[in-house]
């Protein structure tokens, strides 16, 4: 026969449990320090939930790797079947009752009671907002969008985009922000890369963006051209140690406007193919130099899936030879090797 | 460029209601970003409380995250909370699903059912985790290994606020009874 334990026994769970506050807490306290039943109490609780916590094995990283791939291959699927919006949900009760003329006037009215022409609204219901994606170049790049006065807005924070916007005639405008002022694209793809607080670069890959700075003409840019700004000034070195050979070594020059250089990667390009690759096939172009990182390899991966949804199947074959080039470990390897060879 | 206005906009890391808007506008990297952060927490508690299928309940986790990101408050400080409550409802349903199934093949098969829980744990704290109901076992591993406060626990599981310290309750004291027992 087991002696009578403590009656307050309950209040070790329930301080434990924050169910307890205020005075009954201090009491509680109080009691804690002379009753040992209540301290083995308190002690048998603190130990389960030490091994509960001390038993937390580490993640599988592999396991995670592999999760993470198939996850978002799958998110990427889900995200692309077609969901039914505002626009849709309207065309559709509209044609529902279409045969009911009263119904008709009834619902032009409340249209227009809503401030917004009936015919208005129903070519948005018709067209819609444009498609745009954004792909950020590293986890901690920023961007929000939002439609103003009928403008559909992306504003750039710091680090590498890559941006796809299709665009009907129809549509509402697309401006993309930037620090020093915006780009108007009419139906694109491109890359901006933004860097305390300025715009450094801009690629255009398919289509034609109009670049208006603050206080300057505004350019127009088109598929192949690349706009760089101007180098920040060198800080001050001493004169009479600069070497000659330094001379060669010249800051790059001022803002321009012409085709983009080759670079390395362009050059193994030419390897995979004979005929120059479109802008457009590069694997995830805004990630240049952070190829390492998951990020990197899910937007080369992603974009390849992209081309082979849209039908361009030549381009998905030398984006996926891309992706083997540069994830020669990645974990959409063969995947990527089978759809390349084909 | 004035120097002034570089050093006023610093590199963040997106908070976790601008990834998750993000997604709600189809930019799956944002989800990358959101699978980074969480995914390892979630996968920790998946194989907790639905040890057998854990991958695949946290995938269907972050499939179902793509369609409710535009229903993810806006305010919220953080998504773990919502995140946890969706990877228990997930757990919940793929675990009633299993149940279905396991009595319609054992129905099948004419065999009595095996006995609750994971002949395969080797731990003593796993085989007796694996005794507690579910909705014990989710409760108190929400509470004691994630952290979590009986009032967030009662709201990602919609359950009132005394269930959670009932379960919680009759958790704490079945586990320590099976070790008692195991030890004898």
């Amino acid at each position: 026969m087991s002696a009578a334990r403590c009656t307050r026994l309950w209040e070790v769970e329930a301080a434990r449990d924050r169910r307890l506050s205020g005075t009954a807490l201090g009491a509680h306290a109080a009691h804690l320090a002379g009753c040992s039943d209540c301290r083995r109490e308190r002690d048998a609780l603190d130990g389960l939930a030490g091994r509960l916590r001390a038993a937390e094995s580490p993640a599988d990283e592999i396991a995670l790797r592999r999760l993470r791939q198939t996850t978002l291959e799958r998110a990427f699927e889900l995200s692309r079947t077609p969901v039914e919006t505002t626009g849709r949900r309207f065309a559709a009760a509209v044609a529902s009752v279409a045969r009911a003329p009263l119904a008709i006037a009834l619902a032009a009215l409340a249209l227009i009671a809503l401030g917004g022409t009936a015919s208005n609204l129903l070519r948005h219901a018709r067209h819609g907002a444009p498609s745009i994606r954004v792909i950020a170049g590293a986890s901690g790049a920023t961007w929000t969008r939002r439609s103003l006065k009928g403008v559909e807005q992306v504003e750039l924070g710091e680090g590498a985009f890559s941006l796809v916007v299709r665009r009907r005639a129809h549509d509402p405008r697309v401006i993309v922000r930037v620090p020093e002022g915006e780009i108007e694209d009419f139906g694109t793809a491109f890359d901006v890369r933004v860097r305390a607080g300025r715009t450094e670069r801009i690629a255009v890959r398919e289509g034609v963006v109009s670049f208006r700075r603050h206080g300057s003409a505004p350019l127009r840019l088109t598929a192949g051209m690349v706009w760089k700004a101007e180098a920040a000034p060198p800080p001050p070195a001493p004169v009479a140690a600069a070497p000659v050979a330094r001379m060669q070594d010249a800051p790059a020059p001022p803002a321009l406007v012409a085709p983009e250089q080759p670079t390395p990667r362009a050059k193994r390009r030419s390897h995979l193919s004979a005929a120059p690759l479109p802008a457009s096939v590069s694997t995830a172009p805004a990630l240049r130099g952070d190829a390492s990182t998951a990020v990197a390899e899910d937007a080369a991966y992603l974009h390849v899936l992209a081309l082979v949804r849209e039908g361009r199947s030549e381009e998905a074959k030398l984006a996926a030879a891309l992706y083997v080039q540069d994830f020669p470990n990645g974990f959409r390897r063969v995947e990527m090797q089978r759809l390349a060879a084909r | 460029m004035s120097a002034a206005k570089i050093s006023t906009i610093r590199p963040t890391a997106p908070s976790d209601s601008i990834l998750l808007a993000r997604v709600a506008e189809g930019d799956m990297s944002a989800l990358g970003v959101l699978y980074d952060r969480y995914a390892a927490a979630l996968l920790r508690f998946a194989q907790r409380v639905a040890p057998r299928e854990a991958e695949d309940v946290v995938q269907m986790v972050f499939l179902r995250v793509v369609k409710l990101a535009v229903t993810f408050e806006r305010d919220a400080p953080s998504a773990r909370p919502w995140l946890f409550a969706i990877t228990s409802r997930v757990a919940q349903e793929r675990k009633r699903a299993l149940r279905r199934w396991t009595r319609a093949l054992m129905r099948m098969s004419d065999q009595p059912p095996r006995p609750h829980g994971n002949p395969d744990a080797r731990r003593d704290l796993d085989r007796g985790l694996a005794r507690l109901s579910m909705d014990k076992r989710t409760v108190l591993v929400l509470a004691e290994v994630e952290g979590f406060a009986g009032e967030e626990i009662a709201t990602m599981l919609s359950i009132p606020i005394g269930t959670v310290w009932t379960r919680l309750h009759h958790a704490r004291r079945e586990l320590r009874r099976y070790h008692e027992e195991d030890r004898r």
